[in-house]
């Protein structure tokens, strides 16, 4: 990838696959938590204001296991924000500073969601593109890196 | 001593002409490439089959033994025995074919949604064949509509865009079905990048043949196979050997093979499930 200048005429690779592969090691250690970018491949398909909000539902449950996957999902939607800001497209709630109390604010992204795909039609299908590959990278890193439950961390044989 | 001409082949559908299903146990069923740019191409000898196919099935030709068929094409060998009878030694095809390589390839682009890619080097082939004045390609510019994009989205990457390019207009074929010259989006790329944006392209499936009896796979009958995608474009040079001083050589042949306009003609693999259908035209003469 070219570091010089940014704005330099060329080829910029988004590195989809070692975004991927880092937020999958990431998470392996915590119980369960790898089976969801299978549901988040699906998830993309009804767009970025369905795959938006899944980290707030996880934030509400009070087992640990369900935090852990409201990270996963969490830093996925920051990685894409990061991807994307290099193109020049931001992505609303981005640092995913929105908490699952806060009514107004849930609201105003979501918004922002939805006015993105009404104003700004090509930035909305980049972003779902980008984040479809992101996750087909996602679950392809999950298949070779998922432990088998019964060893997972704090777990004995 | 040769008349040159060549032609230019729009894929109409998915094109696959490579390892066919079931002739190796690894499951990869490639199209073939260019050794350089790592681009499909279609191989001389499938063009030169398809054409020579086409000829022999051709009513007249039939009807005269054959007689055109043997004299572009050559004279088979003749069986054990056969030689002692009328039958002629071999001679040599009048035609000669070489491989099809791309002019334009359509890659998905999420703002577009299509923009057709080539690289300097593959619009070079091109430009020598079709007599087309010399030009210097610059990666990155593009040409189209519109005239003012800064950037071009794809699944792997995006692209900063140099300056629009009228020129490259020249450089698309006219006739063609899918891509029209000021009205698509056609775009450069570095002759290291464009094998990369090509597998990007390509159309992939994975497939399977079914058991007689039970919905599932056959065994070992489950394959992936990639494909040109629809809407691409390739060229290959051809040439005639000179007979005579005043050889009119390609305007018999074009008759004899009735190929006067564009024809619609089947290339590669999986031909009954939908791929292969191409539109071939052929420029003649260019000396």
């Amino acid at each position: 990838m070219t570091t010089t200048n940014k704005q330099d005429a060329g080829w910029y690779p988004y590195n989809l696959d070692h975004h991927a592969q880092a937020l999958v090691i990431k998470h392996r250690d915590e119980k369960d938590v790898l089976i969801e970018s299978h549901k988040m491949r699906m998830a993309v398909a009804y767009g970025l204001e369905r795959f938006w909000g899944e980290h707030l539902r996880f934030e509400r449950e009070k087992k640990e296991e369900s935090k852990n996957k409201g990270k996963y999902w969490r830093d996925v939607w920051q990685i894409l924000g990061k991807i994307l800001e290099e193109s020049d497209i931001t992505l609303p709630d981005a640092d995913t500073k929105v908490k699952f109390d806060d009514t107004t604010k849930i609201g105003e992204t979501s918004s922002a969601i939805w006015k993105m795909s009404a104003e700004t039609p090509d930035d909305y299908r980049i972003a779902l593109t980008v984040l479809t590959q992101l996750c087909d990278s996602l679950v392809w890193w999950t298949q070779r890196y998922r432990k088998k439950d019964k060893k997972v961390k704090g777990e004995e044989d | 001593m040769y008349k040159k001409a060549y032609g230019i082949i729009e894929t109409l559908a998915p094109l696959h002409v490579g390892a066919s299903a079931g002739e190796e146990s690894g499951n990869l069923n490639l199209i073939f490439r260019d050794q350089f740019t790592q681009t499909g191409i279609i191989p001389g000898s499938s063009i030169r089959g398809r054409f020579r196919a086409d000829m022999r099935q051709d009513l007249r030709q039939k009807n005269e033994g054959y007689k055109d068929y043997n004299y572009w094409y050559g004279q088979e060998a003749p069986e054990k025995g056969e030689a002692a009878e009328n039958k002629k030694d071999t001679t040599e095809a009048l035609v000669k074919f070489e491989y099809a390589s791309i002019v334009w390839l359509p890659v998905y682009c999420p703002n577009q949604p299509v923009v057709w890619v080539s690289c300097p080097r593959l619009l070079k082939r091109y430009q020598k064949l079709s007599g087309k004045t010399p030009y210097t390609f610059t990666p990155h510019t593009y040409y189209g509509a519109k005239d003012n994009l800064t950037k071009l989205f794809f699944n792997l990457g995006f692209i900063r865009l140099d300056s629009s390019d009228k020129k490259l207009g020249d450089y698309i074929p006219d006739n063609l079905e899918n891509l029209q010259s000021g009205r698509d989006l056609v775009l450069i790329v570095s002759d290291t990048e464009i094998s990369m944006i090509h597998d990007m392209a390509l159309y992939r499936q994975s497939r399977v043949a079914l058991d007689a009896n039970e919905k599932k796979a056959k065994g070992g009958a489950f394959f992936n196979v990639e494909a040109l995608p629809e809407g691409t474009i390739l060229t290959f040079p051809t040439a005639i050997k000179n007979k005579g001083k005043d050889d009119n050589s390609w305007q018999e042949y074009i008759v004899d093979a009735d190929i006067e306009k564009t024809k619609e003609l089947y290339f590669g693999g999986l031909e009954s499930i939908g791929f292969g259908r191409t539109n071939v035209t052929l420029y003649e003469g260019l000396n």
